[in-house]
């Protein structure tokens, strides 16, 4: 990815390569209606996926790229920790990876990058102007950062957002967010609906 | 052995999370939190991710190779603090408990 994804009118919290800027509270936030919504695009397996597909489920949804050195695999881990308080609820909550870096990751590139998680992961891609799209309804931003070799890294937004069984977008958490704050969240998402 | 006490001990090393042997629970750790990504599913550096990161993992497996350590002690603490190179972010998120089991499990993968 050689340009900008789209950014947006805020910034939730960068990563990979610099310091994260976090917002100014640690609390999750409420999100307006307009925040998010259904999007499509390109699972691992090369299928279309399109966020409709999993209504009925929860999902916690985060941006990042499968050579994420540091918040990517940090983040995934809060997920996992957070999936595993579940208990058997876990089944109900969908975890999605939306690539900032498609130009790397390709359905394939990712196969392998979720194929390694126990924690079920769907790895989503696109064109750049998929990608975008997506980043930008969900005001996600991703910014190239040259390293001098080809393994460029990236730094992008690293919140992960809560999404209900509708579809809709509840809450936002930042990176570093406890495990027990997202299992909470979860659970009262999930005894809500 | 009373038969429910055996009945019990029978249930709880079936429940995934309940393994009595801190490697076994160690390495379903290590599988659900992605550490595969990077290290690989055996922790010989080799996960999908390791050729594109600026610093590539080492090889756990050689207990030669640990800059800080190779004690399980000293693997726990790289788990929680990371490193400083950051090659490996401090995965905070995990409890003492849960890191001294990934710990366990990578120590009883080193060759000497």
């Amino acid at each position: 990815m050689r340009r900008t994804i789209a950014c947006a009118a805020i910034a939730l919290a960068a990563g990979c390569g610099q310091s994260p800027a976090p917002p100014a509270s640690k609390a999750s936030a409420q999100l307006r209606p307009a925040f998010g919504g259904d999007f499509t695009l390109t699972n691992q397996d090369n299928q279309r996926f399109r966020l409709q597909d999993i209504r009925g489920r929860a999902a916690l949804l985060f941006f990042g790229y499968t050579s994420c050195p540091d918040m990517c695999p940090a983040t995934m881990s809060r997920i996992a920790g957070a999936l595993e308080r579940l208990g058997d609820s876990r089944g109900d909550v969908v975890t999605l990876f939306v690539t900032v870096d498609p130009t790397r990751d390709s359905p394939a590139v990712l196969k392998q990058y979720v194929g390694a998680f126990r924690t079920p992961l769907i790895g989503l891609t696109g064109t750049e102007e998929e990608v975008s799209r997506v980043a930008a309804a969900y005001h996600a931003s991703a910014e190239p950062v040259p390293t001098g070799t080809a393994n460029y890294l990236i730094n992008h937004t690293t919140a992960i957002f809560l999404i209900d069984r509708e579809g809709k977008l509840r809450k936002y958490f930042r990176y570093d967010e406890d495990p027990d704050t997202l299992a909470a969240a979860l659970k009262a998402v999930l005894r809500t609906e | 052995m009373p038969v429910r006490m055996l009945t019990l001990l029978v249930v709880a090393t079936a429940i995934p999370g309940c393994a009595s042997d801190p490697a076994e629970r160690g390495h379903r750790l290590y599988m659900a939190h992605g550490c595969a990504v990077c290290h690989g599913a055996e922790g010989h550096g080799d996960g999908p991710t390791a050729p594109r990161l600026p610093l590539p993992p080492r090889d756990l497996s050689d207990a030669r190779l640990y800059a800080r350590g190779a004690s399980a002690a000293d693997v726990a603490r790289s788990i929680r603090r990371g490193t400083a190179s950051r090659a490996m972010p401090a995965f905070n998120d995990l409890t003492d408990a849960e890191a001294d089991d990934i710990a366990a499990w990578i120590v009883s993968q080193q060759r000497q």
